[in-house]
């Protein structure tokens, strides 16, 4: 193998072994603050391969898990979502001191934000929105509940936008990388160097799948909010009562909104209202 | 089972946790089945009054003392959450409480 990095993220070591410099370097763009220069012997291996296919020359590319799964795809573009995806898995899963939460994470002026919602709600489009209306975004769909602290931190993933989702923000106002774009692995660090600190979330949004012709912004109590988050969450080594404690324990430093998105320009102008209250004034 | 609500002093289930929340509201978790509910604030009252020593018109009562409702709706506002709450083996039976 051409490139190999180690990584540690929480108390997880893993190493990702490829032979393409391009996903090395998309790989090591993602978990980059996570480099493990500790690390002597390499741990748990992910090693990402790419052949030409005889007879027509068509690359293939097999990833390996540590565990001894396979996989083979027939692009870079899956590969790598293949890749960041299993890794995701294995080092979020069973975490023991960390609750996995789905939403994104963005830093705003009084603290995190926390943008939740079922899968296709519009987190991404949202979060990235708000990063380009002059907030930071530090992580899309996991966010990490450190149960000592209260605190939440952003798990590295790359977005997945698809071409319509592109088009709107940019029409937003954020420029995104097009080496990224091309293998559909745009990571936070994409976006400037990203805050990774964890946070205490002071605001958490549930987007509503609905659409409106003008978004929709109500206060949600915080314990349906944390009913929310709870269905939401992934996997953890506390029980469910445990989970629930934590994350109402989270929730009660929010103010906490159920939001129906209009128009992501509309939307964010109203989220910037709400938690940047000089903003309402002007 | 059908419950006289006019003579019974509900009781919390022991598998039954509440996590209060600043805004008022309140998390309810079933240890039994591994659930969480939201409750409002106002539900989140006769929730604490369900300990056994409060009959249903102290409930109604202290909800209409504490909140700008009239008789009638208090009731059936009561009325309503305690069958919820037994729906969801949250409230003890009454034989076993």
């Amino acid at each position: 193998m051409n490139f190999r990095e180690a990584y540690r993220i929480l108390d997880r070591r893993f190493t990702v072994e490829t032979n393409v410099e391009k996903a090395a370097a998309l790989i090591d763009g993602l978990y980059r603050h996570h480099r493990d220069t500790e690390q002597s012997e390499p741990t748990g291996i992910y090693r990402l391969t790419m052949q030409e296919r005889a007879p027509d020359g068509k690359p293939v590319w097999h990833l390996h898990s540590p565990d001894g799964r396979t996989w083979s795809m027939d692009s870079a573009q899956r590969a790598l979502y293949v890749t960041e995806a299993t890794i995701c898995e294995d080092v979020f899963s069973l975490l023991h001191d960390h609750y996995a939460l789905h939403g994104a994470l963005v830093h705003g002026p009084c603290g995190g934000l926390l943008i939740s919602g079922v899968s296709g709600a519009g987190k991404t489009t949202l979060s990235l929105g708000l990063h380009a209306s002059g907030m930071t975004i530090a992580g899309d769909d996991l966010a990490l509940l450190d149960a000592a602290t209260g605190l939440v931190g952003a798990a590295p993933r790359c977005f997945h936008l698809d071409d319509a989702t592109v088009t709107m923000l940019r029409g937003a106002g954020l420029a995104l990388p097009q080496d990224g774009l091309d293998y559909g692995f745009v990571v936070p660090g994409d976006l400037g160097d990203a805050d990774q600190q964890p946070a205490r979330v002071t605001f958490a949004f549930l987007l509503d799948t609905e659409r409106r012709s003008q978004p929709v912004i109500e206060p949600l109590s915080q314990s349906h909010m944390a009913v929310a988050l709870l269905k939401e969450t992934g996997l953890s080594r506390r029980s469910n009562m445990e989970s629930a404690i934590a994350i109402a324990d989270m929730v009660a430093h929010c103010r906490c909104f159920r939001v129906c998105s209009g128009s992501l320009t509309d939307t964010i102008a109203a989220i910037r209202r709400i938690v940047i209250p000089s903003t309402a004034e002007a | 089972m059908t419950h006289d609500l006019s003579i019974d002093k509900p009781v919390r289930a022991e598998s039954a946790y509440h996590h209060a929340l600043p805004d008022g509201s309140g998390l309810l978790f079933d240890q039994t089945s591994q659930t969480a509910y939201p409750i409002t604030e106002t539900a989140r009252l006769i929730w604490e009054l369900c300990d056994g020593e409060h009959d249903f018109d102290q409930i109604v009562s202290a909800v209409e003392a504490k909140y700008d409702v009239n008789r009638e709706t208090a009731e059936n506002d009561a009325k309503l959450l305690l069958a919820d709450l037994r729906d969801k083996g949250l409230l003890a039976d009454r034989d076993t409480a």
